[in-house]
C-alpha cells in the first residue's frame, strides 16, 4: 500500500489538502463563503496528526489484519468528525507487514524516519508485535499493539514504557477460558500449539490453569506457522484419547484444524478449545463444522450502550459485523487520539502520562483501565461457544459468550509479572 | 506404541502424499518438456479452489471437480501463449523470474477478486462420514480422493504410454528439438503440456479445497514440498512422481509421530541426501541436472 493512500480524506481534510495554497490568498477574502462548513479560520488552525497503522494485508492473518485497520478507521472518522484529537486532523498511513517481523521494522522504520509518524497502531501476530515494540520503544514513539496476545507484550523484560496493549494478554484469555473448560469437560488435555511466541504462551497460561486444578497433559505438538494439513497430529491426539485438545492455533491455521477436527469425526469423541477464535475463523470454518470453546477479548453480543453504537457504524461503513479485531483496532486507535486529547498535545511522553491509569467506557459492562505499571488494558474477558448446525441463525450468529470474568480476575497480579517499564 | 497407529500413520501418509504426486506430475512434464520451473504452480492450484468454489454453487461439487481444473488448464494455455513461451531456450533464470513474477500477480487477482478472507467449501454430505478401516476411522472423503487420483494415475500413464499424443508427449520430455525436426508442432505441444500441467494443478487444488479450506495463500504451502517431490523421484520421470510423493507423505507423517521436531525439516533432509547420492533424482534421467 502507498503512503497516505489509507488516509480517510474527510472533506475538511480534502480542504485542507487541496485548498490550504488556495485558501491562503483567497481565505480571507472568501471568508463569509456559505458554502464551506469548516471556514477558513479552521482551514488554517488545523495541522495533521500523522499515525502509522501496521497490520498484515497479506499472509495467513490478512483477514485479521484488515478488520483491525478498518475497525481503527472508524475511530479516526469519529475523531475527525468532531475536529479531530488536540486539534489536529488525524492522517493515517497504512502499511502490510505480511506478518513477518522483518518487513515490519523496516515499515515502521520507514514511517517513523520518512513520514515522521510519532505513533503506530497495528499488528496481529505477536512476533511481530514485539519486534515493533523494540523498535517504538528506541525511537521513542508510542506503539498501540493492537491485536498481539503473546504475555510477552506487557510481561517481563520485554515490555517498554512506549508500548500499550489494548488487547487481553493470553493469560487473561486463559484464565478465563481453560478453568471453564476444565470444570465442564474433564481435565486430560491434549496440546496442538502454534510454534512461535503466541502460541507458547498461550499453551504455557493453559498449562498453570490446568496444573492448579489437578489435570494431566497427555501430549503436546508444535505445529509450523502456516500448516495446512493437521491429519497426522489429530491421529496422534485421537490416539492419547483426551478430554479436551487445546489448540493454540490462529487465522488460517485454526480454520485449517477445526475443519480436519471435523472431518475425522473428533467432535464426538471429545472437546475442542484455546485462547482465541472469531468471527473472521468461524465464517471460513462454516457453521457445520463450528465448535469448541473460545478466549475472547470481545463479540457482537456484548449488550453494552458502546457496543451497540461501534456495530452499527462498522455495519454502515464496511457492510458486514465488526470481528473482535474490528473492536481492538477501534480501541486501541481511540484510545491513542482521546489520550493526545487529553494531553492537548502530540508529544508522546505526555500522551504517555495521559494514558497511564487512565479509565474509559472499553464498551463492556465494566470500565477498561490502562495499567500504569505494565501497560496492560484490564478488562473484562471472554469465554465463548462456537455455534454450529440448525442454532445458526444468521451467518454471523456464531458465538455466545458463556463465561465473563473482570480484567483484574484473570489478569497476571503485581507478583506474578516481574516487569519494569523504562523511565519516560 | 500400538501397531494400529503406526499404520494410521502410514496410510495418512500415503493418502496425503498424493496430492504432491499430483502436484508433481503436472510440475514434471512441464519442467520436462519446455525447461522451465513453474513457480506459478501453487497459485493455479489455488485457482482451482477458487473456481470450484465458483463453479460449486450452480453444479454442485461434482460438476466443480470436473470443469474447475478445465478452466484453470485453459488460463494456463493462455498464460503460456502470451508470457511463457517467450522464455523458451533462454537462460532458466528467466522463466524462474517470470513464473515467480506470475505467481505474485495473480496471487493478488485472487485477493482482489474474492478478498483476503478465505471461504468455506465443503465435501458433498455424502462423504463426511467415517469409514472403518480396522486400524482407524477415516474420513471418508479421503479415501475417496485417494482412490480417485490413483485412477487418474493410471488413466495418465495410459495416455502416455499407449496413445500417439502421449509419446510425442514422453519424446519431447526427452528431447523436443528432435522432436521438432521430425515434423511436430511444438509450439501447440508445448501449449498443450503446459495446459495438462496446470489441469493437473487445478484439479489438486479442487480436491484439497474441502480438507484445508480455500485461502489466497493456499498455493504456498503445497509448491515447496511439489518441488522436493521432483527432485527427489527426478525430473521428467512419471514414475518418479509417483514414488517421490508417496515417500514425502510418508516421511512427514512418520516424523510427526515419532519426531515431531523435525517434521518440518524431514522432508529438506531426504532431499539433500538423494540429491547427495543420485542428482539426478531416484528415476531422473541423466542430464538435466547434471
Amino acid at each position: 500500500m502507498k503512503e497516505g493512500k489509507g488516509t480517510q480524506v474527510s472533506r475538511r481534510n480534502f480542504l485542507k489538502l487541496s485548498g490550504a495554497t488556495a485558501a491562503g490568498a483567497a481565505g480571507l477574502l472568501t471568508g463569509g463563503l456559505s458554502g464551506l462548513t469548516a471556514g477558513p479560520r479552521e482551514v488554517f488552525a488545523k495541522e495533521e496528526l500523522k499515525v502509522g497503522i501496521l497490520d498484515p494485508y497479506s499472509g495467513p492473518y490478512a483477514d485479521s489484519g484488515r478488520e483491525q485497520t478498518n475497525g481503527a478507521l472508524i475511530a479516526v472518522d469519529e475523531f475527525n468528525r468532531k475536529g479531530g484529537a488536540a486539534g489536529m486532523l488525524v492522517t493515517t498511513f497504512q502499511e502490510d507487514t505480511a506478518t513477518n517481523p522483518g518487513q515490519a521494522v523496516q515499515k515502521g522504520k520507514k514511517l517513523i524516519d520518512e513520514v515522521g509518524v510519532k505513533y503506530i497502531v497495528g499488528e496481529v501476530s505477536s512476533a511481530v508485535g514485539l519486534a515493533l515494540s523494540g523498535l517504538c520503544q528506541e525511537k521513542k514513539v508510542i506503539y498501540m499493539s493492537v491485536g498481539c496476545h503473546s504475555d510477552d507484550i506487557t510481561v517481563g523484560d520485554k515490555a517498554h514504557r512506549y508500548t500499550f496493549r489494548p488487547t487481553c494478554s493470553n493469560t487473561m484469555l486463559a484464565r478465563a477460558t481453560a478453568s471453564y473448560i476444565a470444570d465442564k469437560f474433564g481435565k486430560k488435555w491434549y496440546f496442538i500449539t502454534s510454534d512461535y511466541s503466541w502460541g507458547h504462551t498461550g499453551r504455557d497460561a493453559f498449562k498453570k490453569v490446568l496444573a492448579a486444578k489437578g489435570g494431566k497433559v497427555v501430549g503436546e505438538d508444535l505445529t509450523p506457522l502456516g500448516t495446512t494439513d493437521y491429519s497426522s497430529y489429530l491421529l496422534k491426539v485421537r490416539n492419547a484419547k483426551p478430554d479436551v485438545v487445546i489448540v493454540s492455533l490462529y487465522g488460517n491455521d485454526l480454520v485449517s484444524c477445526i475443519k480436519q477436527f471435523n472431518q475425522f469425526g473428533m467432535r464426538k469423541e471429545m472437546q475442542i478449545g484455546g485462547p482465541l477464535n472469531g468471527l473472521e475463523m468461524a465464517r471460513v470454518i462454516g457453521k457445520d463444522n463450528n465448535c469448541g470453546y473460545w478466549g475472547m477479548p470481545w463479540d457482537i453480543t456484548v449488550d453494552t450502550k458502546g457496543s451497540r453504537t461501534f456495530t452499527a457504524n462498522y455495519k454502515a461503513k464496511y457492510g458486514k459485523l465488526p470481528s473482535w479485531r474490528a473492536f481492538l483496532g477501534y480501541i486501541g486507535m481511540h484510545q491513542l487520539l482521546s489520550g493526545i486529547d487529553r494531553a492537548k498535545s502530540p508529544d508522546p511522553k505526555k500522551v504517555i502520562v495521559a494514558l497511564e491509569g487512565h479509565s474509559f467506557d472499553g464498551l463492556k459492562a465494566n470500565k477498561s483501565y490502562w495499567r500504569d505499571w505494565d501497560h496492560q488494558c484490564i478488562q473484562d474477558t471472554y469465554c465463548g461457544r462456537a455455534k454450529s448446525g440448525a442454532e445458526v441463525k444468521d451467518p454471523d450468529d456464531l458465538f455466545e459468550i458463556v463465561a465473563m470474568k473482570k480484567g483484574v480476575e484473570v489478569a497476571h497480579t503485581r507478583a506474578e509479572n516481574p516487569v519494569k517499564l523504562e523511565a519516560l | 506404541m500400538e501397531l494400529s497407529l503406526l499404520l494410521s500413520q502410514l496410510f495418512n501418509g500415503i493418502a496425503t502424499g498424493m496430492l504432491y504426486v499430483l502436484m508433481a506430475m503436472g510440475l514434471t512434464i512441464i519442467m520436462g518438456t519446455m525447461g522451465v520451473v513453474n513457480f506459478s504452480h501453487g497459485v493455479l492450484f489455488a485457482f482451482g479452489a477458487y473456481f470450484a468454489y465458483l463453479i460449486a454453487e450452480k453444479t454442485g461439487f461434482f460438476g466443480a471437480l470436473l470443469l474447475a481444473p478445465v478452466v484453470v488448464g485453459l488460463i494456463g494455455m493462455v498464460l503460456e501463449r502470451a508470457l511463457v513461451a517467450r522464455v523458451y531456450g533462454k537462460d532458466p533464470l528467466y522463466g524462474l523470474l517470470l513464473t515467480f513474477g506470475l505467481a505474485m500477480a495473480l496471487e493478488e487477482v485472487i485477493r482482489i477478486g474474492w478478498g483476503t478472507a478465505g471461504l468455506p467449501f465443503s465435501a458433498p454430505g455424502f462423504l463426511s462420514s467415517f469409514i472403518d478401516l480396522k486400524i482407524m476411522f477415516y474420513p471418508a472423503y479421503r479415501l475417496a480422493v485417494l482412490g480417485f487420483i490413483l485412477l487418474l494415475i493410471a488413466a495418465l500413464w495410459f495416455f502416455l504410454e499407449r496413445t500417439t499424443t502421449g509419446k510425442i508427449v514422453r519424446a519431447g520430455i526427452q528431447d523436443s528439438v528432435m522432436v521438432g525436426i521430425l515434423g511436430v508442432n511444438t509450439k501447440a505441444l508445448f501449449t498443450g503440456v503446459f495446459g495438462l500441467g496446470t489441469f493437473l494443478a487445478g484439479l489438486a487444488g479442487v480436491l484439497s479445497a474441502p480438507m484445508s479450506g480455500i485461502m489466497p495463500t493456499m498455493g504456498d504451502n503445497v509448491i515447496m514440498p511439489s518441488f522436493i517431490v521432483i527432485i527427489l523421484g527426478g525430473v521428467g520421470s512419471f514414475w518418479g512422481s509417483v514414488t517421490g510423493g508417496l515417500m514425502l507423505g510418508i516421511i512427514v507423517s512418520l516424523c510427526i509421530q515419532f519426531v515431531p521436531a523435525v517434521a518440518e525439516l524431514s522432508m529438506y533432509l531426504v532431499m539433500a541426501l538423494v540429491l547427495l547420492v543420485r542428482p539426478r533424482g531416484l528415476f531422473g534421467e541423466e542430464g538435466l541436472f547434471e
